[in-house]
C-alpha cells in the first residue's frame, strides 16, 4: 500500500515540479502573461511541489514530521489560482482597451490628414456658431489660430458680409441657417483686405433631432 | 470521525473561489475550461477524500487523496502546455 502511495507522491511531485518550471520558464510576449501572474501561480505550483515532497518523505518512511504543514499550504492554493486568473482577465481587458485606443488614434490620425489635405477650408461649427474643428485650409484662408488648450477662435475684427444683400453675417447665423449652397461671402478684415469666398453649409442633427452644429465648407475665389 | 480545521478550509476556499476561477477562465479563453475544470476537480476530489478518510474507508480515501493530487499535477503541465500554446511561445531554450 505504501509502495503505490509513494508511486502517487512521486508522480504528483515531478508533475507539479515540471508545471513548476514551465511557469518560470515559457518565454512569452504575450501582455496578459506579467511576471506578477508568473510568480503568483509559481507559488500555487510551489505549494503542491512541498506538499508531493512532505508526502514522499512521509510515506517512503524518511518523517512525517511535514505532514502536518501540508494542509496550511493547501490554504494558499486556491486564493493564488483564483487570483492568477482575475489577474490574466483584467490584463485582457486592458490589452483590448489599448488595442481598441491605438486603432481609434490610427483612425484619427488618418481622418485628419484627409481633412488637411482638402484643399479648402472645413470648418465645424457647433450650435451657438462657434468653431469646433477647423482644418489646415480653414486655418490658412480665414487666419484662424489655435489657442494653447487646442481649441480655436477667430481673429477679432475679421467678419464676414453677404456681396448681394450687403449684410453682415456671423458665423451663428450660418449655424443656424439651414443648407448654403456655393454662396458667395466676403470676408473683410480691418486693414481694408477682403477674402472672397464660396460657402456651403450644412446642418448636423443629433439622433435626438436636436441641431448640433454645422460642416462649413468653403473656397477661396479672391481675383476669380 | 475527525477533521482537521484546516481540511474545511481548503475545501470552503475551493467552494467560494473555485467557480469564480472557472468562470474568470472561461471569460478569458473558452478552450481553457476544460483543463481548468479538470485541475481544479482533481485538487476539490483531493480535498474531499482527505476529509472524507476521517469518516470512512480510510485507506481507499488517502489513495484517492494522493492519486487524485498526482493527477491535478498531470492536467497542470496540460493545462500549461494549452495556455503555452495559446499565448504563443517566444524562442522557448533560446537566449
Amino acid at each position: 500500500m505504501n509502495a503505490v502511495l509513494a508511486f502517487a507522491d512521486i508522480t504528483s511531485l515531478i508533475a507539479f515540479t515540471v508545471a513548476l518550471v514551465m511557469t518560470l520558464t515559457i518565454k512569452t510576449d504575450s501582455p496578459l502573461v506579467t511576471k506578477s501572474v508568473r510568480y503568483v501561480f509559481a507559488v500555487a505550483m510551489g505549494l503542491y511541489v512541498l506538499v508531493g515532497i512532505s508526502n514522499v518523505l512521509e510515506n517512503t518512511g524518511i518523517t512525517a514530521s511535514f505532514d502536518r504543514y501540508e494542509d496550511f499550504l493547501e490554504i494558499l492554493f486556491m486564493p493564488a489560482i483564483a487570483w492568477t486568473a482575475s489577474t490574466i482577465y483584467l490584463n485582457s481587458q486592458l490589452a483590448q482597451q489599448r488595442s481598441l485606443s491605438r486603432a481609434m488614434r490610427s483612425q484619427n490620425d488618418l481622418l485628419m490628414n484627409i481633412v488637411d489635405t482638402v484643399p479648402g477650408g472645413v470648418v465645424v461649427l457647433d450650435a451657438a456658431g462657434g468653431i469646433a474643428f477647423a482644418n489646415q485650409g480653414a486655418e490658412r484662408i480665414l487666419g484662424l489660430q489655435s489657442d494653447d488648450g487646442g481649441s480655436l477662435r477667430i481673429t477679432p475684427q475679421w467678419r464676414l458680409r453677404n456681396p448681394l444683400s450687403g449684410a453682415t453675417v456671423t458665423l451663428g447665423d450660418i449655424a443656424a441657417g439651414g443648407s448654403i449652397e456655393r454662396r458667395p461671402f466676403i470676408a473683410e478684415w480691418p486693414d481694408r483686405r477682403a477674402t472672397s469666398l464660396t460657402l456651403s453649409s450644412t446642418p448636423m442633427y443629433g439622433a435626438d433631432g436636436e441641431l448640433n452644429g454645422s460642416v462649413v465648407a468653403f473656397e477661396d475665389v479672391t481675383g476669380r | 470521525m475527525s477533521f482537521e480545521p484546516y481540511e474545511i478550509a481548503d475545501l470552503l476556499m475551493m467552494l467560494v473561489l473555485g467557480p469564480v476561477t472557472l468562470a474568470v477562465a472561461r471569460r478569458i479563453a473558452p478552450s481553457t475550461l476544460v483543463p481548468v475544470s479538470v485541475c481544479l476537480g482533481l485538487v476539490f476530489t483531493g480535498y474531499v477524500a482527505t476529509i472524507l478518510e476521517g469518516v470512512t474507508a480510510p485507506l481507499f480515501l488517502n489513495l484517492v487523496e494522493h492519486w487524485a493530487y498526482a493527477a491535478a499535477g498531470i492536467a497542470f503541465v496540460w493545462l500549461l502546455a494549452k495556455v503555452a500554446a495559446a499565448i504563443g511561445v517566444r524562442g522557448a531554450g533560446r537566449r
